[in-house]
């Protein structure tokens, strides 16, 4: 069964350089209890794509080119704001990477959540007052009755998180769409926050689309992994098979550039280069002029994404050669 | 033969929050404590620890960029706390920084031949030629082109930024670099080749470097010993193989044990570790880490812990390891 749906996604932007796809022809599948990961860099279209699924891309200068993202049997590209407002709580829920900006400094904890759950489920100020300290409690936040009256710049940034999820999951939401959730906390603060988004996936059974640039935020949490790379997907596998066997050159680069505790190696490897800029991305293959397996039909030819192995697909020209070494 | 750098008893607190009629400090935060260690010519340190511990303000101390409240810091046995202002500027050509914002730390409005020429006229070391000599030597050092000069630092990529500060500090030939957090701000395709380059540079002009950073990874990576800090101490200190096979202080336990790590494979759901950072205002008494440690003892919330040495230059200060 798939939760969510995405085909063909393109979103582009207007810039003083022209309109640039930040997201060109995207596509996946959620299902219910499922965790997907979405790993990329700067400018890789990641964070583009979690806002085109909220519905919460700025038109202008952001328009959708084309494509579909259909939940639930509609395409909420298709939907309204009015719609779209009934869909995000109770059906698609967000979390960011800071949570002061999505928090509302002036009102308190207790207000937002009870706010929250007012627009969405109609019940009393009791009732609401008591799904706010059950959510809060639930989150691991200690005496949550008390916490409700606390403005946000009176909690730590592992508890303004934990409100954060709180907040999106009040509505008991289908799905969860997590940006980033732990870059700005400290690693033990950030261990505490994983292991809660996977105690809450076993207990809701909703689908998690995890964005991170972290490697190892996504080997410890995500079923299946998609990489991006300039606004495109460059490889998508179950998380096992993209760790063990990665194919694109990028996702392959990225690996073996990360300092892990456990590697003895005397000097990293890198991938050469910088990050295209949106508004000059090289012809043919995005990643091609990084890359070490170059050739020359990479720089006029876009690699399709295409099957490599069972469930695992890249975006390489060479890739057969590559999987097969 | 002593030590490049020797820090001893380093502390720093900050009066906080002056209020009413009389402006008294409400509270002392206390950053640093007692904070002791030493880098050898050609060595990295690194210093490790979460956000608040203080391992920010124990860099910019070296270079008292941040007067200390108390302690030593000798350089080349020279005690840089007592040196007069200006023999300190003549001082700082030796001990240089790199910091983590490569945005923030680069004048807008100077090119970036300025940009690292300005600590070569602020010493006269050259005249203006031989200046512009250095400053295309250093470009290319770095991995920049020499028509790079003439531009601004809004036309340069993170990674190429942190290259433009790496050269800067590299102007005048220093022997001690203090690097703090010179990658996390860097995409992570980014971050190895900096990394590599640091290393490059140290191997070629004998570098010792004091590297500050979060991320255990990167800091295992390039330290030939590593120090771990929580709430404004050092909990352990030890050379890089011994610190992350055998942590003896439970809070470097759970550090390492804390960092997802890229083989799903052998992912298990782990035990974190509870609560949160305290305030560094109104630190725990005794054992700084004792709210949040697994093992906590009765004698942890009284006394602090001392610094004992368990073996041959591994110190840890916590009371599962008495002294004697």
């Amino acid at each position: 069964m798939t939760l969510l749906s995405v085909r063909d996604l393109r979103v582009l932007f207007g810039t003083e350089h022209g309109e640039i796809a930040a997201v060109d022809d995207v596509g996946f599948d959620l299902a219910p209890g499922e965790i997907l990961g979405v790993v990329g860099e700067s400018g890789s279209g990641k964070s583009v794509t979690a806002l085109a699924i909220m519905g919460l891309l700025p038109k202008p200068p952001s328009r959708i080119g084309q494509g579909s993202i259909h939940f639930q049997g509609q395409d909420l590209l298709q939907l309204g704001e009015r719609d779209m407002r009934r869909i995000r709580g109770p059906g698609i829920g967000m979390i960011f990477q800071e949570p002061m900006t999505s928090l509302n400094p002036v009102f308190t904890i207790g207000d937002q959540l009870m706010e929250t759950v007012r627009v969405h489920q109609h019940s009393g100020p009791k009732e609401q007052r008591e799904r706010a300290v059950e959510m809060l409690a639930r989150v691991g936040i200690a005496l949550p009755a008390r916490r409700l009256d606390d403005y946000p710049h009176q909690l730590s940034g592992g508890m303004r998180q934990r409100v954060m999820i709180a907040m999106a999951l009040i509505c008991n939401p289908k799905i969860l769409i997590a940006d980033e959730p732990t870059t700005a906390l400290d690693v033990t603060i950030q261990q505490q926050i994983l292991e809660l988004l996977l105690d809450l996936r076993d207990e809701l059974g909703m689908g998690i689309v995890i964005i991170t640039h972290n490697m190892g935020v996504v080997a410890e949490m995500a079923d299946r992994v998609i990489v991006m790379y300039a606004g495109k997907i460059v490889e998508r596998a179950p998380v096992n098979e993209l760790f063990e066997r990665p194919v694109h050159p990028y996702t392959r680069g990225l690996l073996d550039s990360i300092p892990s505790l456990a590697d003895e190696r005397e000097r990293l490897k890198t991938i050469p280069g910088t990050l295209p800029r949106p508004w000059a991305l090289p012809a043919g293959c995005r990643f091609q002029p990084r890359c070490r397996w170059r050739v020359e039909a990479c720089a006029s030819t876009v690699p399709p994404l295409g099957p490599v192995r069972e469930g695992h697909e890249s975006a390489c020209l060479r890739q057969q050669e590559l999987a097969a070494e | 033969m002593s030590a490049l750098v020797e820090v001893d008893g380093l502390t720093k607190h900050f009066a906080v929050g002056e209020s009413g009629l009389l402006r008294r400090p409400r509270g002392l935060l206390r950053a640093v404590d007692d904070v002791s260690f030493t880098v050898d010519e050609g060595e990295t340190l690194g210093l490790v620890g979460e956000s608040g511990c203080g391992k920010t303000t124990v860099g910019r101390m070296l270079l008292r960029l941040i007067e200390p409240t108390a302690g030593k810091v000798r350089f080349e046995g020279q005690d840089l706390l007592r040196l007069a202002p200006d023999a300190m500027r003549a001082k700082r050509r030796h001990l240089q920084i790199i910091f983590q914002d490569p945005y923030g730390a680069l004048n807008p409005r100077m090119t970036v031949e300025d940009i690292i020429k300005e600590p070569i006229e602020i010493h006269g070391a050259m005249d203006g030629r031989q200046a512009r000599a250095r400053v295309m030597e250093l470009l290319s050092r770095v991995g920049l082109a020499p028509e790079h000069a003439r531009r601004y630092p809004h036309e340069f990529s993170g990674g190429q930024r942190q290259r433009i500060g790496i050269a800067r500090a590299l102007a005048l030939n220093p022997r001690f670099i203090v690097c703090d957090e010179p990658v996390s701000a860097l995409d992570v395709s980014i971050q190895a080749q900096i990394v590599n380059l640091l290393q490059d540079l140290q191997d070629e002009f004998g570098l010792a470097y004091l590297f500050i950073a979060h991320d255990l990874g990167v800091v295992k990576h390039i330290s030939d010993r590593v120090a771990v800090m929580y709430l404004g101490k050092i909990v352990e200190l030890a050379d890089r193989g011994t610190l992350y096979r055998q942590p003896l202080h439970p809070y470097t336990q759970a550090l390492i044990a804390a960092v997802p790590e890229a083989k799903p494979r052998q992912r298990r759901r782990k035990a974190a570790i509870t609560g949160e950072i305290p305030s560094a205002l109104n630190p725990p008494r005794g054992c700084r880490f004792h709210t949040r440690c697994p093992h906590v003892m009765p004698v942890c919330r009284e006394a602090e812990p001392p610094v004992t040495s368990p073996a041959s230059g591994h110190q840890v200060a916590c009371h599962l390891f008495p002294a004697g």
